[in-house]
């Protein structure tokens, strides 16, 4: 299984992982615009200039905020079992 | 203040008045041609001189993101030709894209009084206010490009018309817009995908979408009309600049046909097809490149749903830019000319490129050929003059087409001396007519005037017409044009007046007043509209790099200076940006 977890000493709040997750797109059509979410009900959005994981469950795993932080402030962390 | 003018003997052409020739009296009081004046007014000795409608320029680029980035491009371009401040005018210059002020200048000294700038997206239309907001002397008009857009494309594919209709009207409300443009109608969302992808004919879907070229040209000329817009649909058809394309122009100047014009302002045609020249090709390789004007002149002739702009070419240096981005990337690869090339979000894209049209060249030869062939054949009330400027050639050489519908002698003095494919991939040869003053009169000023929907108030000299009117130091009634030329006649006139003020006088600009920008704002009805407004909304969270409460132009800060025209059940009104003083208090 994989987990969601963020660096939040690391993150400079570019929210680039915020609007990059297709998840998050799906959900709010101002994500999928490159905006910031209107809703809570997205994985996670900036918050005070840090990001925050508002819904870990709802990650598919894709890797795509990953590879959208230039910090590696956010990871996703695979236990194998 | 009242202004009175009175321009005595002059040689009066307006045809749509019948008046051909005849010397006469013109009275202007408030701006407005009257019958009488009284002794005081001013008096301009007309006699011996050619009095005419102030010219009416149908489709051109002047203002806007895409001119502006030409000028970026192309800074060489001010260069070749610089204006100094005058106690009037204000410094300035450039050929091909000229800087906002000289525009207007430059089209008064040709006798205009009128033009409409021809290509701009919704997101970039605040560009063209601001622009238009400092372009004097010209009255004006925007097109707003819609033939990509993502929304329009979106109601197509659910089938859902009366949405088009009121998405246009929000557009038009949205932008300052004048008119409904298309541009290659889904060929440029199909290049935004992919360079090589674009629409090759009028069922050819657009990539993603399904819709194709016909779906959305019957949209939208249907919107036009059930929103009793004051001009029609303006299209560049698709497949400019290739060989054989004549049969997609054919096709789709066709799709329209059964469409019922709906409006008051005059205007006879649900369509205005743009340059034409550049789609007027036979052939089926460059090597077989030939002329089918006669075929395009033929259907319009016998189509009143349609009129048409000629897109003449001039040979020399010229700044080719388009929503037409597929054209422009053809172009590109062919010359490796400097290039700018853009994605317009979900509205459209854009091409813009330096151009040479060079008299050696086969194919340059025959397009400057084909630009006549198609004016001298098609019914001057339903073809106009353009040079699609800056696409084909630069406005300021008007005088030469002018020059070469006028006379067959000198147009045969250029063919005999450029590329023989002028001649024999054409047919203009074997045309020995000759335009009238009278004629050139239609093809410039009284006929766009009807097209653009302003055929009341302007392309004429009745009573009650604003005095817009150009003064020509030239008699026709004792000029053979087709031995003297109409360069040297018409190069500059003797006076342009616009709203009864006299703004050049010698050839010389004597006074610069500001015309408004004339928008039009279309109703629908109030639950579709507000159904249609929160749809948008959502889309352009999804669609959009800006926030919807961001994108419609300020109307405050943008529009001042604009008449609105209102359409209440299918009646126009022109509301003026400013209440005219009252005289008489
Ligand atoms: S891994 Fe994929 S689904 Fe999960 S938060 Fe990152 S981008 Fe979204
Ligand atoms: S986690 Fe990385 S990508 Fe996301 S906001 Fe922080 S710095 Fe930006
Ligand atoms: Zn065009
Ligand atoms: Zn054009």
């Amino acid at each position: 299984m994989y987990e969601l977890i963020t660096h939040e000493e690391k993150c400079h709040g570019c929210g680039n992982c915020v609007v990059a997750c297709p998840v998050n797109a799906d959900i709010d059509p101002a994500v999928a615009g490159g905006k910031g979410p209107e809703t809570d009900e997205v994985i996670m959005r900036v918050e005070n200039g840090v990001v925050k994981i508002l819904n870990r469950d709802m990650c598919r795993g894709c890797g795509t905020c990953i590879e959208s932080c230039p910090v590696d402030a956010i990871e996703l962390k695979v236990n194998y079992r | 203040m009242t202004a009175e003018l009175l321009i005595k003997n002059g040689v009066v052409y307006d045809p749509t008045n019948d008046v051909d020739g005849e010397v006469m009296d013109l009275c202007i009081k408030d701006g407005k041609i009257v019958d009488k004046v009284s002794d005081n007014a001013k008096v301009i000795d007309a006699k011996g001189r050619a009095v005419i409608p102030g010219k009416v320029e149908c489709h051109s680029h002047m203002v806007g993101a895409t001119p502006t980035s030409a000028r970026i491009l192309r800074p060489e371009d001010i260069r070749v030709r610089l204006s100094s401040a005058t106690g009037v005018r204000r410094g300035g210059g450039g050929r091909t894209v000229p800087t906002t002020w000289e525009v207007g200048y430059e089209y008064a000294k040709l006798g205009f009084t009128r033009a409409y700038e021809a290509a701009v997206t919704p997101l970039y239309a605040r560009q063209a206010c601001r622009e238009f907001d400092r372009m004097p002397i010209l009255g004006k008009g925007i097109f707003i490009l819609m033939g990509n857009n993502w929304m329009i494309m979106d109601y197509l594919t659910s089938r859902e018309q009366d949405k088009i209709t009121a998405y246009v009207a929000f557009l038009l409300r949205a932008t300052g817009g004048y008119a409904v443009k298309i541009v290659n109608p889904g060929g440029n969302e199909a290049y935004k995908w992919n360079t090589e992808w674009n629409c090759h004919h009028a069922d050819d879907p657009v990539p993603y979408f399904g819709v194709t070229p016909r779906e959305i040209i019957k949209g939208l000329c249907t919107a036009n009309e059930e929103l009793c817009l004051p001009h029609s649909i303006h299209l560049h058809v698709n497949k400019i600049g290739t060989p054989g394309n004549y049969e997609v122009t054919l096709e789709e100047l066709n799709i329209t046909k059964n469409i019922e014009v709906k409006c008051d302002s005059g205007r006879a045609q649900n369509t205005h097809a743009t340059h034409l020249q550049y789609h007027a090709y036979g052939g089926d390789s460059w090597g077989t490149f030939e002329s089918k004007a006669d075929e395009i002149a033929k259907y319009i002739n016998h189509h009143d749903h349609v009129t048409g702009d000629s897109g003449n070419v001039i040979f020399g240096d010229a700044t080719t830019m388009t929503a037409d981005s597929p054209a422009e990337w053809g172009l590109y690869k062919m010359t490796h000319n400097k290039l700018i090339t853009g994605d317009t979000e979900a509205e459209d894209s854009v091409g813009i490129l330096p151009f040479l049209y060079s008299k050696k060249s086969p194919v340059h030869a025959a397009m400057w050929a084909i630009g006549l062939e198609l004016q001298l054949l098609t019914d001057p009330w339903k073809m106009f003059v353009t040079t699609d400027h800056p696409n084909g050639g630069v406005f300021f050489d008007y005088p030469l087409v002018y020059s070469w519908l006028m006379s067959e002698k000198a147009r045969m003095d250029i063919a005999e001396n450029i590329h023989p494919w002028a001649l024999k991939r054409t047919g203009l040869g074997g045309i020995d007519k000759e335009y009238t003053f009278y004629e050139l009169v239609i093809a410039t000023s009284a006929g766009p005037a009807r097209a653009m929907g302003v055929s009341k108030t302007e392309g004429h000299l009745g009573i009650g017409a604003k005095a817009n009117i150009a003064i020509w130091d030239v008699n026709p009634l004792e000029t053979d044009f087709s031995r003297d030329s109409a360069v040297d006649k018409l190069s500059s006139a003797a006076y342009t007046i616009k709203d009864g003020e006299v703004v050049v006088k010698d050839g010389e600009v004597v006074c610069a007043p500001m015309a408004p920008i004339e928008r039009v704002l279309p109703q629908v009805e109030h639950d579709i509209q507000k159904a249609v407004e929160e749809e948008i909304k959502t889309r352009f969270k999804r669609y959009y790099t800006l926030q919807f409460e961001n994108y419609m132009v300020d109307p405050e800060l943008y529009l001042s200076k604009s008449d609105r025209i209102e359409v209440v059940s299918g009646k126009l009104h022109v509301i003026p940006h400013e209440i005219p003083r009252d005289v008489e208090t």
